[in-house]
């Protein structure tokens, strides 16, 4: 009677492949100067920042990067609301590199002279 | 469908257009017969998964509603300052521009300002309306985004623990496996909500093969009527049945699914003697007890059956025991003979209903669907609205999943199963793709919400800058707080840092929605400005400075009318299907969609940049179909890239227009993915402890009591205000339940529903046990005042019956309406949110649900 | 060939989408229902049964309406759809007190349900409907000539209602009746009815 049914059931990589697949794959870091654009939108807009945010990186760096040049220039105050007490992104913060939405800060910010980055909190609650 | 009708054959203008109804959320697949301009008929598109070709009484008569002569079809603008209950605004008709013009100037400075001052308000009525709404939040800046009466009247405990569990919005039994359901205090299946009519379907068909069906309410009408046996209890003690159900079988039983436990949930954790997990020193991991390797382990290094769900361990410098052992323990003291002193239901039934649930669960079994073996767990507690609708919000609702889960009954064959958490996409996209992850514990992270922010983990709980403070307490979803007494005294206690001036209002009656009229008036005549997007004027709309006349449904298009999956498209096997809503007839005079006039706001504002950005966002929409720079989209722009981003450049606007919807079969791995996704839910609610902590830590020093025993990890029993009321008289438990015929307050006015609520028993009366109103002199047809201990008081007409709790007293719907605005509603059925206080006292400490039964005494109306 | 329809109370939710949908496929004046649901409670406080009952015109065998009928008007289709026709109906109602099932209904005077008057829709599809005429359910009569179920039937969410012909044996409804036992209501009126119920 008692049959595990983790035993019995085998994974087929049914989620696995297609996770990967789905996740947009962006390139390796670049080298070199590279101008991120940063576009701060809804309540991050409103702290008077001029749109976009020009920050000049280089070599290999991801969006942890960006967000902490970002604090070095603006101050703590401006990622409030976007991170959590570990330090990574709430889930109803979505941030996109040059269009395409990703989902962890240890994304490396792609190569090419120029990468924007979007930045937006949408709202965190619903009912109903 | 009504081609036959021999007048039509002439008729120049003849068309069936796909759509999607929005008398509910449940927004079900329609075909809406245009003849020579006319609606003529809404039937359900057979075509589509939701609904499946079906209506119930709501929708079919969604002709009237857009029909109806009351409906606004100008802008208007109070002239009367003076804003109160029984104030009249002095309407008078401007034009779009003056009005759009007016609120514009406001929402510029109020966003200079401080954009949080604006509330923005839904009615859940129309799922459409929520990601415009939510969008258009984001983009202003506010956090303050509310959904009316929905949450606190529907689910902050239902919703957030079916997304702990469930990964889903709400949970179902899996109808076409499922042997043995037992519902506390749902509706599921019987015309009401998510996925209302394929639900019906599935449901019938369930019953039909054989499925035996318990019911736990204190009313059989609806669902109760379908029960193989109803069971009555006292109002608001479902958690104390079904603790002591659980007992049962752990305690006296043993009838428990030890592998899944093992495998899927937190139960083998080790739990220190703070209530805390036994951390790995180093990976932080929680340690589980490897019975092989005789050691405490980090859970992920362990095989599942190696994991000790019993037993007293020494690990990391601690005594502990596995979670499961902690459960254990903790459920001895709700034994059935304790459990019918509580809840009335007699203990011999309870010891029944538990061995009965435990054995039809097949623990251990599999079954075989589309070539793929699966666990079979053909049983399903299930929850809604009625069983959570108390202080105990909480722990009522988790109370009743644990049994699900102690027998492994949860996303597998036959069993509990939320709708749709794990998708795929489209084959052809891979889109829309989500599923449940693991987080660092291993616990489940849901891939889709209806908020984004997800139920779990919770968020760290702070001094709150939101005016709903659920960001101090993480558990609430919605909150009464925007409306309650005390909400001043709560904001100065936690120094929030601004107050709320203006509010938008999407079609919802707050007025009527939340609780009493006074109270929620107070809390209107403090905006500054609001302005509200209506089909009527209804008894909150008198509150605006600016009336805007909405667009039906029938008016609209919209490309996401039924997203996401998880709300309410069936569970269970078959096909994905996503609907849209397209025009089935053009505006009258000068009616304009909200989602167009929101776009409109935006530019006047001067924030369509961020508009776009939120939309890209919440849409999820990616190159080449995003929005760009600050360029001013159209409302069906924006629909034609998110479909052609989900479906393909081929699948645009335009193709959904001709195709109504499209669809693609499911997989067993998606339906049932449980097997195969490697996360555990938590039995053991650890992260409430440090949560109580640090909510206590705010709370404490500014004289905010916080009852421990509403953050334990493990559910307990805790009474309502109403099981604490001693006044003498006051022998009633008032409770109000979901009617089929009507939703929320909105569809009072349409007259077919109205004439058919006139003539149904119990609609539009108080429903109380017939032997206990004799010896009360009551009779049926009786008038009587209907009053709480607060002396607040609503009248009604007395239905005398069998099918009612002897202590409970049972009102339908949203119903009672006073306002000129809308004719056919006023005056009918019983107001009985006018019963509820709106105070910190009233709700939950834990997840802020507002308390929704209440203690009354019934006296005749004097002649 | 003799219309007949079985309606599976088990399966039944008392929704309303029959009354509902009947109301929008015959528009059908305030008062006037060719289709409606009754709840009835049966039994005493705990062992207590809510029967939702729907309930419409029985199409009998023996229809005392139409016996009862002076001008003629109410009448039995070839394929036992019993059917009024208004030109030869006078209102004087003695078919409604010959009925024992109480499913016909006066349209004494053009009725609309706002009080602005008649909406778009009512033009349409209420103003058809002469007065001073009684009314009922046909079946749906064009769309069963059409090849399609009653509105009722083809709406039901529960599909708790099945159409089809009673004298053909191997008839789904010929099945259920038999089967399932179904029953006729108020069967000592000796009408023969030919709406069926299944038990719950």
């Amino acid at each position: 009677m008692e049959v595990r049914w983790d035993a019995t059931v085998s994974d087929n990589s049914f989620w696995s492949e297609q996770g990967l697949a789905a996740r947009p794959v962006l390139e390796a870091p670049p080298h070199g100067t590279v101008e991120v654009r940063v576009w701060p939108f809804g309540i991050l807009a409103g702290s008077g920042v001029q749109r976009p945010i020009r920050l000049g990186l280089s070599g290999g760096f991801t969006l942890r990067d960006v967000l902490a040049e970002l604090k070095t220039r603006f101050g703590a105050g401006f990622l409030e609301g976007m991170l959590d007490e570990q330090g990574e992104l709430i889930s109803h913060c979505r941030v996109f590199v040059d269009g395409r939405m990703i989902e962890s800060l240890a994304v490396p910010v792609p190569s090419g002279a120029q990468a924007d980055v979007e930045i937006i909190l949408l709202v965190a609650t619903e009912g109903g | 469908m009504n081609t036959a009708t021999p007048e039509f054959a002439v008729a120049a203008d003849d068309a069936w257009i796909q759509s999607s109804c929005s008398l509910c959320y449940g927004s079900c697949s329609i075909l809406a017969h245009r003849v020579d301009g006319v609606v003529v008929k809404i039937e359900g598109n057979p075509d589509s998964v939701v609904g499946k070709g079906k209506l119930c009484g709501k929708g079919v008569a969604g002709i009237m509603t857009h029909y109806d002569p009351n409906r606004l079809t100008k802008p208007l603008r109070r002239t009367n300052p003076k804003k109160g209950l029984g104030e009249d605004p002095g309407w008078k008709e401007i034009s779009w521009d003056e009005a759009l013009g007016e609120i514009a100037d406001v929402l510029r400075k109020v966003r200079q300002d401080d954009p949080r001052k604006l509330v923005v308000q839904r009615t859940t009525t129309v799922t459409a309306g929520r990601t415009p709404f939510q969008t258009f939040a984001a983009a202003f800046g506010t956090p303050n985004f509310s959904v009316s009466g929905g949450g606190q009247h529907c689910g902050n405990g239902a919703h957030l623990i079916s997304g702990i569990m469930h990964a889903s919005w709400s949970v179902v039994p899996d109808f076409a496996y499922c042997n043995y359901a037992i519902y506390f205090g749902a509706s599921k299946g019987h015309a009401a909500g998510h996925a209302s009519c394929s639900n019906m379907g599935l449901a019938a068909d369930a019953r039909a093969r054989g499925m035996k069906m318990v019911v736990v309410d204190p009313m059989a009408n609806f669902a109760g009527a379908k029960a193989t046996e109803w069971v009555p209890l006292r109002v608001g003690t479902d958690a104390a049945l079904a603790l002591s159900m659980a007992h049962v079988i752990v305690n006296e039983l043993d009838m428990v699914d030890g592998p899944y436990l093992q495998a899927r949930t937190n139960c083998p954790y080790l739990i220190g003697p703070d209530k805390r997990y036994v951390r790995d020193p180093e990976s932080k991991k929680p340690l589980v007890w490897d019975t092989v390797a005789n050691a405490a382990r980090p859970f992920s290094e362990v095989a599942a059956a190696d994991m000790a769900l019993e037993g007293e361990f020494f690990a990391n410098g601690f005594q502990c025991e596995p979670a499961f052992a902690k459960l254990k323990a903790h459920l001895l003291k709700f034994t059935p003979e304790w459990a019918e002193s509580i809840s009335t239901v007699p203990a011999k039934n309870i010891r029944r209903l538990a061995k009965e649930f435990a054995t039809e669960a097949r623990i251990g079994s599999t079954i075989m669907v589309d070539g793929v073996t699966l666990p079979y767990r053909p049983v399903a507690a299930v929850a809604f609205r009625g069983n959570q609708g108390h202080m105990n919000s909480t722990y009522n609702f988790f109370a009743v999943d644990l049994l699900n889960q102690l027998v492994g009954a949860a996303d597998v064959v036959g069993s509990c199963m939320g709708f749709n958490p794990a998708s795929k996409g489209f084959p052809e996209t891979g889109r829309p793709h989500y599923v449940p992850t693991p987080d660092a514990d291993g616990l489940m992270v849901t891939g889709m919400w209806m908020g984004y922010h997800y139920p779990y983990p919770p968020s760290e709980p702070r001094l709150p800058k939101n005016l709903g403070l659920q960001d101090l307490f993480v558990m609430g979803m919605t909150s009464p707080f925007l409306n309650s007494i005390d909400q001043e005294e709560l904001w100065q206690t936690f120094e929030v840092p601004y107050r709320p001036e203006v509010l938008m209002n999407f079609g919802s009656n707050l007025m009527m929605a939340i609780g009493n009229s006074e109270v929620v008036a107070k809390s209107l005549e403090r905006y500054k400005f609001i302005f509200s997007f209506d089909l009527f004027l209804t008894e909150t709309s008198q509150f605006a400075d600016i009336v805007l006349p909405d667009a039906s449904y029938l008016q609209s298009t919209d490309s996401r009318s039924n997203f996401p999956f998880i709300f309410s498209l069936p569970g269970g096997m078959g096909e994905w299907c996503w609907p849209i809503r397209q025009e089935v007839v053009p505006l009258d005079g000068e009616q304009r969609r909200f989602a167009e006039v929101l776009l409109e706001l935006a530019d006047r504002v001067g924030m369509r940049a961020d508009l776009n950005a939120a939309y890209n966002a919440s849409m999820n929409l990616q190159a080449p179909y995003r929005l760009e720079g600050d360029h001013a989209y159209t409302y069906p722009e924006i629909c034609d890239l998110e479909l052609k981003g989900n479906f393909g450049p081929q699948r645009g606007l335009e193709w959904f227009k001709e195709h109504g919807l499209i669809k693609w079969k499911k997989q067993p791995e998606e339906v049932y993915w449980r097997p195969f996704v490697d996360v555990r839910v938590p039995v053991y609610w650890e992260f409430m402890v440090s949560m109580w902590e640090k909510i206590n830590a705010i709370c404490e020093p500014r004289g905010v009591n916080i009852p421990q025993e509403y953050y334990d990890p493990l559910p307990d029993f805790l009474p309502c205000r109403s099981h604490q009321c001693q006044k003498p008289g006051f022998d009633f438990y008032a409770f109000y339940y979901r009617d089929t015929i009507h939703t929320n307050s909105f569809t009072m006015e349409n007259p077919w529903l109205d004439e058919a609520a006139e003539l149904d028993p119990f609609s539009y009366y108080v429903a109380i046990h017939a032997e206990v109103g004799k010896k009360k002199g009551l009779r049926d047809g009786q008038s009587v005042w209907v009053e709480s201990e607060s002396g607040r008081k609503v009248k009604g007409r007395i239905r005398l019956t069998q099918a009612v709790h002897p202590e409970g007293l049972g009102i339908a719907a949203c119903a009672g309406h006073w306002g000129k605005g809308m004719p056919v509603a006023k005056g009918k059925g019983v107001f009985f949110n006018e019963l509820l206080e709106l105070d910190f006292a009233h709700v939950s400490p834990n997840n802020l649900n507002l308390d929704l039964c209440v203690k009354v005494r019934v006296t005749p109306v004097e002649a | 060939m003799r219309y007949g329809m079985v309606i599976d109370l088990k399966r039944c939710i008392g929704c309303y989408g029959c009354q509902l949908s009947c109301k929008a496929e015959n528009g059908t004046p305030p008062g006037v229902f060719f289709a409606r649901v009754l709840k009835q409670e049966e039994g005493t406080y705990p062992t207590v049964n809510m029967l939702f009952l729907p309930v419409l015109c029985n199409h009998c065998e023996d229809p005392a309406c139409v016996d009862a009928c002076p001008t003629g008007a109410s009448f039995i289709w070839e394929d036992g759809i019993v059917d009024i026709d208004p030109d030869k109906c006078v209102g004087c109602r003695s078919c409604m007190m010959a009925c024992p099932y109480g499913n016909r209904y006066i349209n004494d005077k053009p009725q609309h349900y706002y009080a602005q008057g008649q909406t778009a829709f009512e033009r349409l599809r209420t103003g058809r409907h002469q007065t001073e005429v009684v009314m009922k359910c046909n079946f749906c009569r064009d769309r069963v000539k059409a090849g399609e179920d009653p509105a009722c039937v083809a709406n039901c969410p529960t599909s708790a209602r099945i159409f089809g012909d009673l004298e053909d044996s191997s008839s789904i409804v010929s099945r259920l009746i038999k089967e399932r036992a179904g029953f006729t209501l108020h069967p000592e009126m000796a009408t023969r009815p030919c709406v069926y119920y299944l038990p719950t």
